[in-house]
């Protein structure tokens, strides 16, 4: 049972971060109307910088200069080359992302090379006891901030003028404009958030015992069976399909380590979203309409 | 639709492309043109780097026109290419190399067995579209990569394991065709012309298909389901088709692939595999016979080109690097995921429509221009 509630806890922490990074799949899809396979290169792309910065400065400043760069590269990149696809078939929009996500990580590689780096949380690697349950510091760290910035991110959505129009921008970008909305900044903006999730993400994707390294990149594609067991179009369905994602991954490299040569657990999402759109193919919690023939 | 998400003309696959004007469509000389080069070419070109280039073109067209009838024809975005090209390979490697089976009977197996894999996937894949389509493909990508890893006695795990070779009764295609003692072809103009002449039936297949009852059925699902539905278009069946038609052309790539190569691992059938495919189809132009050929062209040429010439740039470092900097092979997937965005940008339709104006523009021989002669 401690072994469990260990686990449990752990794959809540994976699968919060995995749920960031999902919810800013979900922001720039509803937003820009654009599915953004280079997404993980952005993760990738804040740890790095983070990484660099550390050194050199606090923790918080070092967090804002990492969340104003990968912000800067996400507006540049949206602007310049994805700004110019709207209207264009699924399949051209998807060939540009993963192109951009081919651009980004050759460019991580050529700045920081292939190795693994530290760590770069923002807590080390103590453990904290809670009766007979040991927790790690960086997992607690990991469910603390999360929390707070998922609420963050609700209440932008709920309570504030941009979020207001992000979301009608969403539900139709012409009623939208009718409205006097900036539809074009509206972009922009779920972009820059999705961003600012991503580097969140990144910090405790890179969290103790992981580190820095280019994979993460691939690490966060995971983040696609979040999205899709959720459902493309919801907000509240990203989180829940990252904790999903989450504990199955943390329990399953348990529980299921005798079959399969001990590596099921890293397929197991994928599997999981096949039969989830099998069921319902528009996720559990999106909406029916959305690509349903 | 809305006014930002709607285009002011259907620009991409809808708009039917100009015929009998192309490069490789000008009618049956232009076919029958391009035929003769390509058998020429492998007798007058000496580079090894580019008969090389030419024969992985030739393999992989015949996937990349797999490619153009799920995605092209079919309008059905699949991310899952390298998971049947690997299904394809293995198969082959299974028959070829572990059961000894001729080469006539392994490539059609290989095909046969992607095609079933295809078969069993589609009643999931017809009941999605667009982007959760891509996605749905995108898993079977890494639940086949996990397999490949894992089922070791059938891949050799991370080491790979040797591929089934061509053979033409004692004559094994990568040592070269002999004659007694005598040299008829060597290895690469061997190799080069199996392919051709595979990549030949499948070219004859797709573009027999597209013209066809059935590729009619695909381009009304295409362009709208529903209305297709209407019309009396079976379309899941129309779908279920499409995705079997493109696995099978799959599998055989991928069992010719690994075939020239003699030898391959797991890693190889990764996403961005089916990246490439997609690449192909839509740098090179979407829903056309020339088009797949050009992008497999351009996407297995251009890497080799830019790593190649990045041997003579002053700032790009010789062999790899664990700390940074930057080196061919990076700097050659840098600008491949540039190309490809700036070309999706700037001309919509991809090199085939990019070469036909060009063509146009080019003086005719009776000092009027194409286009000209064309309208009068």
């Amino acid at each position: 049972m401690t072994l469990f509630l260990q686990l449990g806890f752990q794959g809540i922490a994976l699968g919060l971060v995995y749920g960031l990074i999902a919810l800013g799949f979900v922001i720039m899809f509803k937003g820009s109307h654009t599915f953004n396979f280079a997404h993980g290169q952005f993760v990738a792309i804040g740890a790095y910088v983070v990484l660099v910065l550390l050194p050199r400065m606090p923790y918080v400043l070092a967090f804002i200069g990492a969340v104003a760069i990968t912000v800067g590269l996400a507006l540049v990149v949206e602007r310049l080359l994805i700004r110019g696809l709207i209207g264009r078939s699924v399949t051209v929009v998807v060939l540009a992302t993963l192109g951009i996500s081919t651009m980004l990580h050759n460019a991580v590689l050529m700045v920081w090379g292939v190795g693994s780096h530290d760590s770069v949380g923002p807590v080390g690697a103590g453990t904290t006891k809670v009766g007979s349950v040991v927790l790690p510091n960086s997992a607690l760290a990991t469910v603390a901030v999360s929390v707070v910035v998922l609420a963050a991110v609700a209440w932008f959505f709920q309570r504030t003028r941009h979020g207001l129009a992000l979301r009608a921008t969403a539900s139709s970008q012409e009623a939208a404009l009718a409205q006097g909305i900036d539809v074009g900044r509206m972009f922009a903006l779920s972009w820059a958030l999705a961003a600012f999730l991503a580097v969140t993400a990144s910090i405790f994707l890179a969290s103790f015992p992981r580190v820095v390294s280019p994979s993460i990149g691939d690490l966060a594609l995971i983040a696609i069976p979040a999205i899709v067991i959720g459902g493309m179009d919801s907000l509240m369905g990203a989180v829940v399909g990252g904790l999903v994602v989450g504990l199955t991954q943390v329990l399953g490299s348990n529980y299921l380590s005798d079959i399969g040569g001990g590596r099921l657990h890293e397929v197991l999402p994928y599997v999981l979203m096949l039969l989830v759109l099998l069921v319902r193919p528009y996720g559990l919690f999106g909406s029916r309409s959305i690509e349903r023939v | 639709m809305s006014v930002l998400t709607s285009p002011p003309a259907p620009r991409d696959a809808a708009t039917p492309a100009p015929r009998a004007q192309g490069l490789l469509t000008r009618g049956r000389i232009g076919v029958l043109l391009w035929i003769a080069a390509m058998v020429v070419l492998p007798l007058v070109l000496r580079s090894e780097l580019w008969l090389g280039i030419g024969i992985l073109t030739l393999i992989v067209g015949v996937g990349a026109l797999g490619m153009q009838v799920i995605t092209g024809l079919a309008g059905q975005i699949s991310l899952g290419h390298a998971f049947f090209m690997g299904i394809g390979a293995y198969s082959s490697a299974w028959l070829g190399a572990d059961k000894g089976l001729p080469w006539w009977l392994w490539l059609p197996a290989a095909g046969l067995v992607a095609a079933t894999a295809g078969a069993l996937v589609a009643p999931v894949a017809v009941r999605i579209r667009g982007l959760y389509l891509a996605v749905a493909t995108l898993a079977l990508v890494f639940i086949g990569l996990y397999a490949w890893e894992t089922w070791t006695s059938l891949s050799g795990g991370v080491n790979g394991r040797p591929a089934a070779p061509v053979l033409f009764g004692d004559q094994d295609l990568s040592l070269g065709i002999m004659a007694g003692d005598q040299v008829i072809l060597d290895a690469f103009q061997a190799w080069w012309y199996f392919a051709l002449a595979i990549l030949l039936v499948v070219m004859l297949l797709t573009h027999n298909l597209k013209r066809s009852r059935l590729g009619r059925a695909f381009m009304a699902v295409r362009d709208k389901d529903v209305a297709a539905a209407v019309v009396g278009v079976p379309v899941t069946q129309t779908k279920t088709v499409a995705f079997v038609i493109s696995s099978f052309f799959a599998g055989i790539s991928g069992a010719l692939l690994v075939s020239y190569m003699g030898y391959f691992t797991p890693s190889q059938w990764h996403l961005m595999l089916s990246v490439d495919f997609i690449a192909m189809i839509v740098i090179g132009g979407m829903g056309t016979v020339s088009g797949a050929l050009l992008g497999a062209l351009f996407v297995r040429a251009m890497p080799e080109v830019v790593n190649h010439a990045s041997g003579f740039l002053p700032f790009v470092r010789k062999g790899t690097s664990t700390d940074g900097g930057i080196t061919g092979p990076l700097l050659s997937g840098f600008l491949y995921g540039l190309v490809i965005v700036l070309i999706l940008l700037f001309e919509p339709n991809g090199i085939r429509a990019l070469l036909l104006r060009a063509w146009r523009r080019l003086p005719a021989p009776l000092g009027s221009s194409r286009e000209r002669r064309k309208t009068s």
